[in-house]
């Protein structure tokens, strides 16, 4: 694992665009995570922290082809890197780790 | 149907023009689809309003800053060549860029000098770190017409009452002050003891030189001294457990000094004496600082505990001191306590003074003012010489565009040749300040420094913007917006088109140097009519030697006391013969308000007036006119027992014609008679209206039938000794042997009431002197913008001149020519300031109740000066270019 370190919502981008695979791009990450998570999103938000990642190298884009719809703008689909994998897959053991040290607590009903 | 609605077409245009290219489509197109969307999930009105939200919402810097690779990477390239041609077009016109820099650099001096003088006055009392949770206690008692008190002072009680009643007044302080007499080794000084409350050093954050504040005022014997009085006392030994005798009520009392303190200028609470409110059983009796709350002495501060709102506490305050006062007592007098945030009590003029001294915030306004006024002046002057030199520019400007410049590069260019200038002048400026610095701190009575911290930083970076973009975005962006082929053509005509702007910018200026001109020639007038005012008493060659009366026994006895002691000294000093007479008096003048006594009259209405104790010399010795009646006479006995002398305003407050044989009309006064009516005398500062007073013998009359009474200053005889011109150094030495004589070993204070006098009126004349400072200054910047300004008119103007003169014109008719635009522009300049002057000076002197009439006389003055100074400016280019040799300008065409 390298110095990089992922923010909570940069995570959560990530994981959508990993998600979506060939349909990750800006409104369909915003909608995916209203649709998963439950959480409203800012497009200008999910945009920046997009290219954010692009930066950090662990994902990249590309220009869809184009239609009708949007006005006849192309879409910018996201791909997730093998980087981005490598430091999703290495934020989650991580955190896998840290939960098997918390003592097993008995959930009491009542 | 409807085919499709399209969002707003601006929006779209603004994302294109702040969103880098390579990102565009892809977020504009999301911003369609959720747009779409929207028009479906809540029609097309709110979705159009949504996207222009969502655009804005694009807006943001890891947005915008992905933009200007390219751009920077350009300017940066041509920074070089940007820096090499701002020096070069500075250096080619040196005289402009002399005057550019010198008067932007005197601009910068004032506001840095008068931002700290702003700051300091603004963050009084802020350096403690519980300040906002610092409180001063005031009290008002109202006892109906004419009877109303209110007062930041307050009774000894107060203080240990809110702390044992409130739960959320952490600690309380008191403090007060008293004259008293310090003895070290052999020798004795007059000193003012500071007496405050144990938590004093808990709640308030003063500087510990040496020793530790901790628990020192929770000892009894301890004292704390600052700086200069531990210098004073024992030079430069560590005063750490020396010992110094207090005189306390009778007798000296050893103290040892268990700390060095070091009290800040910009602190309202000021001491350099310090013991311990333990002490205050040997100086007041125990009613008084138990039960009395009538009698008010010490300031009360109180820290509240943390997140306690005042507001809680004083609304809790009524039923406590219902029960504190006693019913009756807290009904008459409608008792309202209250508290004061300390950090506002510097400049917070509608509360009483108590012992911390208060500003008027007047002073600070006035002075930002002219500091941002000759700021301004020489923004003008830089942007009137860049603007005249343009047409020398515009050439690079036609160039540098068809190279393919950008005019944003241009503007920045321009601004950054602006910056350029200002950092230079705000070095120029910093080295001004730094060096007079103590010059200002002469003038405004503070010991400022010039602190290299982040404060400054920000002072210094904030000007550099402010006047880089002030002074260098007018030429900026006149310049930018040249055509590039008519100036390569050559058809640009400069020197008229702009003449009008630069007129109205010059004019601005001449507007405010008269303003200035006119208002010290006001305040002059005035500073000047105070010290010449006669104040119905002689105040020159008059000398005060205060004398000491130990701390026993009742007042009136203590003044009797002194009268005696004051009885020996005339015996001995009258032999000399540079000494012309001498009387003894209870006040002195400038130092603070005489004794004032209250009491309800027969018709049952409250009055006031001031009084003051003498002896027989003391018509004769200050030289008043009595009006009518007699002066009281030594061999006359009744006098010292029965005898009052009153002045005018006392005589017209009840309406009397003939004041003498009345009584003072209260019917408490034991039995006396009025037998003078003294001319009034200006015995307070001319500030204020002379108050009634009474002038007595035996102050004994007075105090045994008065309600109230107000001791600001020490009622202890002060010896008024008529000195005749001569040798004044010697007769002092005289006087200083008799006390010697006398009171040997007691500190011998004296001091010429001319002198005092004057000092009342110091912030004043210090304020008319930075005013004639600031006037000097801005009237150079300003006529070195003339000056620029005239050249560059008249080098447009050259062939003309020498046209004319060809043709026959006569020199002095060119030099009206050429003048008569510049005299037309100050007479309007005049007329536009002669009402701001006129109401702001009147403002000024309403705070005297004695002052001088603005006469249209000033304003001729001021703008004859701004007009014989303007006139010698230009008539010294006008002459050169009139006196040109026609051949000389009109041959290399």
């Amino acid at each position: 694992m390298g110095k990089e370190y992922l923010g909570e919502f940069e995570e959560l981008v990530l994981t959508m665009v990993g998600i979506l695979r060939e349909d990750a791009y800006g409104n369909a990450i915003v909608n995916e995570i209203k649709d998963r998570v439950g959480r409203d999103s800012n497009l200008s938000a999910v945009h920046v922290t997009l290219y954010r990642l692009e930066d950090k190298g662990l994902v990249k884009s590309s220009m869809g082809g184009s239609t009708n719809a949007r006005g006849g703008r192309r879409k910018r689909i996201f791909t997730v890197t093998n980087a981005g994998l490598a430091m999703l897959r290495a934020m989650k053991e991580a955190r896998m780790d840290l939960w098997k040290l918390i003592p097993q607590l008995k959930i009491v009903g009542s | 149907m409807q085919e499709k609605s399209t969002p707003p077409r601006f929006a779209s245009r603004l994302l294109e023009r702040f969103c880098p290219s390579g990102l565009y489509e892809g977020i504009e197109g999301d911003l369609v689809e959720q747009f779409e969307e929207d028009c479906k999930l809540i029609g097309v009105k709110r979705a159009k309003r949504r996207f222009v939200l969502n655009v804005i919402k694009f807006f943001r810097p890891e947005i915008i800053l992905r933009n200007k690779f390219k751009n920077q990477f350009f300017q940066m390239y041509m920074l070089q060549n940007y820096i090499k041609i701002a020096f070069r077009s500075l250096w080619r016109s040196k005289v402009h860029s002399l005057i550019n820099v010198f008067g932007l650099g005197l601009g910068i001096v004032c506001c840095i000098l008068i931002t700290l003088f702003v700051n300091d006055e603004l963050t009084f009392d802020k350096f403690h770190k519980k300040a906002d949770r610092i409180y001063r206690v005031y009290a008002h008692e109202n006892y109906g017409e004419n009877q109303q008190f209110f007062y930041t002072v307050t009774p000894f009680p107060m203080g240990p009452a809110l702390k044992e009643n409130f739960a959320e007044v952490e600690s309380q302080v008191r403090i007060n002050k008293i004259g008293t007499q310090v003895k070290v080794g052999d020798n004795l000084f007059n000193e003012t003891l500071t007496i405050g409350g144990q938590d004093l050093f808990n709640v308030f954050d003063f500087k510990i030189l040496k020793g530790a504040a901790d628990g020192v005022l929770s000892k009894q014997s301890h004292v704390v001294i600052d700086e200069d009085l531990a210098k004073k006392y024992f030079g430069d030994a560590d005063p750490i457990n020396k010992i110094i005798s207090i005189q306390l009520g009778e007798v000296f009392e050893d103290f040892t000094v268990a700390a060095v303190i070091k009290v800040p200028t910009n602190s309202s609470i000021q001491f350099y004496m310090l013991i311990s409110d333990l002490n205050y059983p040997k100086l007041y009796s125990q009613q008084v600082l138990t039960s009395v709350w009538f009698d008010i002495n010490p300031e009360t501060y109180v820290l509240l505990r943390e997140g306690v709102d005042p507001k809680t506490v004083t609304n809790k305050f009524p039923p406590v001191f219902k029960t504190l006062l006693g019913e009756e007592d807290f009904k008459i007098s409608h008792y309202e306590a209250g508290l004061q945030p300390l950090t506002t009590i510097h400049l917070d003029t509608s509360y009483p003074v108590g012992i911390a001294a208060v500003n008027n915030p007047k002073y600070a306004y006035i002075l930002a003012a002219i500091a941002l006024l000759i700021l301004f002046v020489a923004c003008i002057n830089f942007v009137t010489l860049s603007v005249g030199r343009s047409l020398k520019r515009a050439k690079e400007v036609g160039i540098r565009k068809v190279v393919g410049a950008a005019r944003t590069q241009l503007i920045a260019q321009f601004i950054g040749e602006a910056v350029i200038v200002t950092l230079i002048s705000m070095t120029i400026g910093l080295v001004l300040a730094a060096v007079g610095l103590p010059l200002f701190n002469n003038l405004s009575g503070k010991q400022l420094v010039l602190p290299f911290n982040v404060f400054m930083l920000e002072v210094v970076v904030v000007l550099l913007l402010i006047i880089g973009l002030i002074a260098g975005s007018y030429p900026a962006f006149m310049l930018s917006g040249f055509q590039p082929i008519s100036i390569l053509k050559g058809s640009i005509q400069m020197g008229s088109s702009k003449q009008g702007l630069r007129k109205i910018l010059v004019g601005v200026q001449l507007m405010f140097s008269i303003f200035l001109i006119s208002s010290t020639l006001v305040m002059r007038n005035q500073l000047s009519f105070l010290q010449n005012k006669s104040l119905g008493f002689n105040k020159e060659q008059l000398a005060v030697v205060q004398l000491n009366v130990p701390r026993t026994g009742r007042m009136a006895e203590r003044i009797g006391k002194g009268f005696e002691i004051a009885e020996q000294f005339k015996s001995e000093l009258l032999k000399f013969p540079q000494i012309a007479s001498i009387c003894a008096s209870s006040h002195d003048f400038a130092n603070g308000n005489w004794v004032n006594i209250g009491f309800t009259d027969d018709k049952g209405t409250y009055r006031n007036f001031n009084m003051n104790s003498i002896d027989d010399d003391y018509l004769s010795t200050l030289k008043m006119e009595l009006v009518a009646g007699r002066n009281f006479y030594d061999d006359n006995p009744s006098d010292k027992r029965r005898s009052v002398i009153v002045n005018e305003a006392f005589s017209k407050e009840y309406g009397w014609t003939d004041a003498i044989g009345n009584k003072i009309p209260g019917k408490n006064f034991p039995d006396h008679e009025i037998i003078g009516v003294i001319k009034d005398f200006n015995y307070a500062s001319l500030y204020t209206k002379v108050a009634p007073l009474v002038l007595v013998e035996d102050p004994a009359i007075i105090l045994k039938g008065m309600e109230n009474i107000n001791v600001d200053n020490s009622p202890i005889p002060k010896l008024l000794i008529r000195l005749k011109p001569g040798d004044t150094a010697a007769t002092i030495e005289q006087i200083k042997a008799v006390w010697n004589k006398i009171r040997g070993g007691e500190e011998f204070a004296f001091a010429f009431v001319d002198q005092t006098l004057d000092a009342q009126y110091r912030s004043d004349q210090n304020l008319g002197k930075i005013v004639s400072i600031a006037t000097t200054l801005a009237v150079i910047i300003a006529s070195l913008g003339l000056h620029g300004l005239a050249s560059l008119a008249l080098q447009s103007r050259t062939k003309e001149v020498s046209i004319r003169k060809v043709m026959g014109a006569t020199e002095n008719s060119l030099l009206l020519l050429l003048t008569k635009e510049y005299i037309f522009l100050i007479l309007i300049c005049m007329l536009i300031s002669v009402p701001a002057t006129w109401y702001l000076m009147s403002n000024w002197l309403s705070s005297f109740e004695y002052k001088v009439e603005i006469g249209y006389g000033v304003f001729v003055l001021a703008g004859g000066i701004s007009l014989m100074i303007a006139l010698a400016t230009i008539s010294f280019q006008t002459l050169k270019t009139v006196w040109t040799n026609p051949v000389k300008s009109l041959n290399y065409e």
